[in-house]
């Protein structure tokens, strides 16, 4: 039964955003009882409608591109530049869909260690970033870890680092592939300790949903079988199943309104029409992504926020953190086919910690897959050696070998948090209504770039060690776009340095919450959405127990 | 799936924007798409590419990926994967890929590009590769043939088969060479040390 609700009529909570924390918050909140409407810019799209057309998603956007209108971004390294579009993909890369980014990841969860809550106390202060512990511990977060296990579907097994955690796995890994049994092989021999990959990809039946069939398009597309854990097939239809919760596709977000008592009152979109809308509500729960969210509150201003909607202390849209990333090409002399099964199957975790001995502060996770050689019109593109001809006779020879046998290793890293790395409103450039375009602001610390670069000297070894026949770095350069969107409204407990308590309020909106990339106090080593999913389970069990005492 | 190197070699194109019209005009865009692959097949006329533009780019196309033991780029039905492209917002590069047909006429002298042999046809590719006219007929020669065939190119997937890509969309283990040899564990649970 599709619950509709009035736009005049005060719902309870009014989500901003229906993915990988949307989602969560709209169940867990629908579900202990409150009336919630979920705004989604992107379309309603479901399992049906996703396809393996590589030029559809991939080159044209399908996902990314917003669905009625063209919505710019613009992207410099620094505040001394002019921030520009980017010619092929947008600085802010997320999906516009229901459920999200969940729906087009690649389904890697990593949690925290209890050590990435606390580096600050652990490893000193670091002048000049916002290098900060966080407000919570991982004792705090582990059982809400331990929730998106088993709700929305992590295949896995324990890890030779992993932290504690209260209850198993809900199922095995899935079955590995050549470029994790290469990884293993070559990490083996080295000394490391290689481990099957934590996905959010059903290796067996679970919760009434069908296991992963192996189609090879799991990054960027989404799941036909709905076997990826996105929230669009492991939230939205529990949330909608109570009668209480209502998502509403394509309805564009551009200001969110406070009252004379300096309370959220309701939040103001452009509906599938094009047509202003106004949906009144006791509270908002702004869970739009680490880009979106930041935009939201810098074009929600008035007079009593000058400087944007709960941005008193002046760090809405600041920290911005991505994660680092290095990719590291081979060629093996027999057909891995990776372009069959998931993406990633092992994982390398013997250099998470940051270790003062290599004189940079930084950590990260080693992962196989074939990445962008998964799919044919990527991997001619792009996949073979920069020494091969582009073109001709023998460029159509050697795509004939390198197709089934590439892989790559790529190092996903930690991200220093830096005021001038940031998501501000663009003075110049707007969408097609009227709303500034997104400009991201970033250039990584030469901390990560070292993190990234180290990964890399360790993945050309392992590929020698496991008898790559060719092996070519991608050169590690500062990155522009970012998928990973992170730290943009930090949690704390000092409203002069942070934008929401710990229990995600707006420390001077009482009825505003924030939940999602933008929360974050540090990066973590990458594959951030199984703690975004954690802090959202979290931040739905105080939500719901503040609203029941009417405390909101 | 952040990768800066991929987009480093990913070319330039100008895209027409409004990509919220390609969200309106999907079903006939893709209507478009298959209706180009019927159109292949019974060998009917371009709808947005005059002759002498389609035979000259079909000649580029064919210097990328030339016909060997296996179909070449034009076999392939690149040139009705983009003229069924031209149908929407990328007719934008429609300039772009004129004016470089243009300049390769000019390059060829007395007889035009598409009717110079190969190797001098190559000899003219080579000198004016980094142009981004050749960038983007690169792009739409390797998009041409390895798109899903309802798109116009991919004739019978000889794309596909050439690199070993099958469509079959569910696979069991094992997958290939390595996790054959070296996986393999049931459940593939590692003795963690």
């Amino acid at each position: 039964m599709t619950r509709r609700f009035k736009t005049s009529e005060t719902v309870d909570f009014v989500i901003i955003g229906s993915g990988a924390a949307g989602g969560i918050l709209a169940k867990e909140l629908s579900v202990a009882g409150f009336d919630v409407v979920v705004l989604e810019q992107g379309p309603y799209r479901r399992e049906g409608d996703f396809s393996h057309d590589e030029w559809n998603v991939i080159f044209d956007g399908e996902m990314s591109n917003h669905p009625l209108w063209n919505d710019p971004q613009t992207f410099r390294a620094s505040d001394a530049e002019v921030a520009a579009p980017l010619a092929d993909i947008p600085p802010a890369f997320y999906a516009r869909t229901v459920g999200g980014s969940s729906v087009h990841f690649s389904a890697n969860y990593w949690r925290f260690r209890p050590s990435d809550f606390r580096e600050r106390t652990l490893l000193g202060p670091m002048q000049g970033t916002g290098f900060a512990d966080w407000p919570i511990t991982y004792e705090e977060l582990e059982p809400y870890y331990t929730k998106v296990d088993w709700q929305i579907g992590v295949s896995g097994t324990p890890g030779p680092f992993d932290a504690p955690r209260s209850k198993p796995y809900p199922m095995p890994p899935l079955p590995v592939k050549s470029s994790g049994a290469l990884l293993e092989k070559g990490a083996r021999s080295l000394g490391l300790h290689p481990q099957p990959a934590p996905l959010a990809i059903l290796s067996q039946p679970f919760n009434g949903r069908a296991p992963c069939i192996q189609c090879g398009f799991c990054m960027g597309f989404g799941c036909e079988a709905g076997a990826k854990s996105s929230t669009l097939v492991s939230m939205i239809p529990l949330a909608e199943a109570t009668g209480r919760c209502e998502i509403r596709p394509l309805s564009t977000v551009f200001r969110i309104e406070t009252e004379a008592s300096g309370k959220v009152d309701k939040v103001v979109y452009f509906d599938a029409g094009r047509v202003e809308q106004a949906q009144k509500a006791r509270a908002v729960i702004l869970a739009a992504n680490g880009a979106e969210t930041p935009r939201l509150l810098l074009m929600s201003e008035s007079n009593r926020h000058p400087d944007g909607l709960a941005n008193g202390s002046g760090l809405v849209g600041k920290y911005l953190m991505g994660n680092g990333h290095s990719v590291t090409a081979a060629w093996f002399d027999q057909p891995l086919n990776d372009f069959k099964g998931v993406q990633v199957s092992r994982i390398v975790h013997d250099f998470y910690e940051s270790d003062p001995a290599r004189g940079f502060y930084g950590g990260g996770g080693i992962d196989a897959r074939p990445f962008l050689d998964a799919m044919p019109i990527l991997h001619a593109l792009i996949g073979v050696p920069p020494d091969v001809p582009a073109w001709g006779a023998e460029f159509k020879k050697f795509l004939r070998y390198s197709f089934t046998r590439k892989m790559n290793i790529l190092g996903s890293t930690t991200s220093v948090p830096l005021e001038r790395n940031n998501i501000t409103l663009d003075p110049e450039l707007k969408d097609d209504m009227g709303r500034p375009a997104i400009r991201l602001t970033y250039r990584d610390h030469d901390d990560d770039l070292a993190m990234a670069r180290f990964l890399q000297e360790r993945a050309i070894e392992i590929l020698q060690a496991a008898g790559a026949e060719r092996i070519w770095p991608h050169q590690v350069v500062p990155a522009t776009s970012q998928a990973h969107l992170l730290g943009t409204c930090r949690m704390g407990d000092d409203p002069a340095r942070s934008v929401v308590d710990r229990y995600h309020r707006s420390h001077e909106v009482p009825n505003l919450f924030i939940c999602d990339g933008s929360s974050f106090v540090s990066s973590g080593r990458g594959q951030p959405t199984m703690t975004i999913q954690a802090l959202a389970f979290r931040a739905a069990e105080h939500i719901g127990r503040f609203a029941g005492r009417g405390e909101i | 799936m952040n990768d800066n190197s991929r987009r480093s070699f990913i070319s330039t194109v100008s895209r027409g924007l409004g990509s919220g019209w390609l969200a309106t005009q999907w079903p006939l865009f893709l209507a478009a798409a298959t209706t180009a692959c019927e159109r292949r097949e019974s060998d009917a006329a371009y709808v947005h590419l005059a002759p002498h533009l389609a035979s000259t780019l079909g000649a580029v196309a064919e210097q990328i990926l030339p016909q060997d033991d296996t179909p070449g780029a034009r076999d392939i039905g690149v040139i009705w994967f983009i003229d069924a492209l031209f149908e929407g917002p990328w007719s934008g590069v429609k300039p772009m890929l004129e004016a470089g047909v243009q300049l390769l006429d000019e390059r060829a002298g007395a007889v035009r590009f598409a009717d110079l042999p190969f190797k001098e046809q190559t000899a003219i590719l080579e000198r004016v590769e980094g142009e981004q006219f050749f960038q983007v007929m690169r792009l739409l020669t390797l998009a041409g043939t390895f798109a899903m065939p309802a798109r116009g190119g991919n004739r019978e997937k000889a794309g596909w088969s050439l690199i070993g890509f099958e469509d079959r969309h569910a696979w069991q283990p094992p997958f290939g060479h390595y996790d054959t040899q070296l996986g393999g564990k049931s459940d593939d649970r590692l003795e963690t040390t």
